[in-house]
């Protein structure tokens, strides 16, 4: 029986993965595979714009260094009879003594350009990377996923990462959209903060704004700043963006709080913070 | 004149200031945490834990403290009250779990993940080692 696997996305590669590997977010285009506190397998990216052949085997070389003084050839990589998914190029690295401890792959479509390390010797769990290694994609045109922890968000592929936050009990990513900033934010344990707090004040601390007009119902809080031009040329003189939406709700089954807050200079749709909030989830999780 | 002229051995990435070897993360969850022998400690009804710690003060401010005092020496000590969770963690100490399965007992009892877990529970102990409460062996 196969093992289950988990989907993970993030900044514009995927792939699947073992269940019980732990994902760690390393960077902007970083990810960092362990199981049971060992290390397995790092993924680092980058969007390079057209390279050639060439081009790529150099980077290859001076990230590796030492390290893989011998190439394999580009057909067999951890045992891949080509490169993965919609990579057109791969190259595979191993060290002095003919372990395999990486490679680069570079998709075309996307132009990216992708180093993956391995960080274990152990052959037992080396055979375990081949699956989820076979699986990685780089995502391409439409919709863009953020699949990591215990959340998924999905957009449109205009909205770029600006900055994250991946602490305990805190996972915030910050996006800059066509016109607006959008920020995502799960809390958690939700029944602890709203001991402290209700809903509409987390939202309203969340959002930054001083004062926010909250509508709540059972699905939730919704809270806007629309304010009179007058104040809209004060926000503006304080270089913050005047127009706010923002919506905050439970998922009581995963105990978390889910919130979305989008600011901008004009005004914003309604649309724009519902499509957003319907692509927003905690993902269920398997025992 | 021998004091300047001596060398000092370079620092490498894993060394501190100090030139001691830091712990790499893997040698880190490996240790076993063990309460310091000169604290007390007391739990309160609600299971939440009281730590009473001697704190270090330079020489000049003991002697000073002594003055005042009409000689005679007293240790000086602060308090740390644990919150739940906290208290919870401090009870998992007891000389003979390392690191990695308090945090692996952390991430099932609270439903955090094993990453969420590992960052509370090590900035939990690292503040703990800083005032002296706990050693790591």
């Amino acid at each position: 029986m196969a093992s289950p696997v988990k989907e993970i996305a993030w900044n514009g590669i995927e792939l699947s993965v073992p269940f019980h590997w732990e994902t760690i977010v390393t960077g902007r285009s970083g990810l960092l595979f362990e199981d049971d506190f060992t290390p397995l397998l790092e993924l680092r990216w980058e969007k390079t714009g057209k390279i050639s052949k060439k081009e790529i085997e150099k980077r290859g070389a001076r990230f590796w260094g030492k390290d893989a003084a011998d190439r394999v050839p580009s057909n067999i990589l951890f045992g891949m009879p080509g490169p993965p998914a919609n990579f057109t190029f791969a190259r595979g690295y191993r060290n002095s003594s003919g372990a395999p401890v990486g490679g680069i792959c570079y998709c075309k479509k996307s132009s990216t350009l992708l180093v993956y390390q391995n960080l274990t010797r152990q052959k037992k769990l080396l055979d375990t990377m081949d699956d989820p290694l076979r699986s990685l994609q780089c995502q391409q045109d439409g919709p863009c996923a953020w699949r990591v922890r215990d959340f998924s968000f999905q957009c449109e592929a205009n909205l770029t990462l600006k900055d994250f936050t991946l602490k305990s009990g805190l996972s915030r990513l910050a996006f800059n959209g066509p016109g607006y900033t959008l920020q995502t934010c799960i809390l958690s344990p939700a029944d602890r903060r709203l001991e402290q707090q209700s809903l509409a004040d987390i939202l309203t601390t969340l959002s930054g704004a001083e004062y926010l007009d909250i509508h709540e119902d059972i699905n939730g809080c919704t809270g806007y700043r629309r304010p009179s031009i007058a104040r809209q040329v004060r926000y503006r003189l304080k270089r913050q963006q005047p127009f706010i939406s923002a919506k905050i709700w439970q998922n009581q089954g995963a105990n978390r709080l889910l919130a979305l807050v989008l600011s901008s200079k004009s005004v914003i749709s309604e649309n724009t913070l519902r499509q957003h909030s319907e692509n927003y989830e905690i993902l269920q999780q398997k025992n | 004149m021998k004091f300047f002229s001596r060398k000092t051995k370079p620092l490498s990435k894993h060394h501190n200031k100090k030139g001691k070897k830091n712990l790499t993360r893997t040698e880190a969850l490996a240790c076993v945490p063990v309460r310091s022998e000169m604290i007390h400690w007391s739990m309160n009804d609600e299971g939440e834990v009281l730590v009473e710690y001697p704190i270090s003060i330079k020489p000049f401010f003991i002697a000073l403290a002594k003055r005042f005092n009409r000689g005679q020496e007293q240790t000086l000590t602060k308090k740390l009250q644990l919150d739940s969770t906290g208290s919870r963690v401090w009870q998992m100490i007891d000389n003979s779990k390392n690191v990695k399965s308090i945090i692996k007992e952390v991430a099932t009892e609270t439903g955090l993940s094993l990453q969420e877990a590992e960052l509370s529970v090590t900035a939990f102990f690292r503040e703990l080692g800083k005032r002296g409460v706990i050693l790591l062996k």
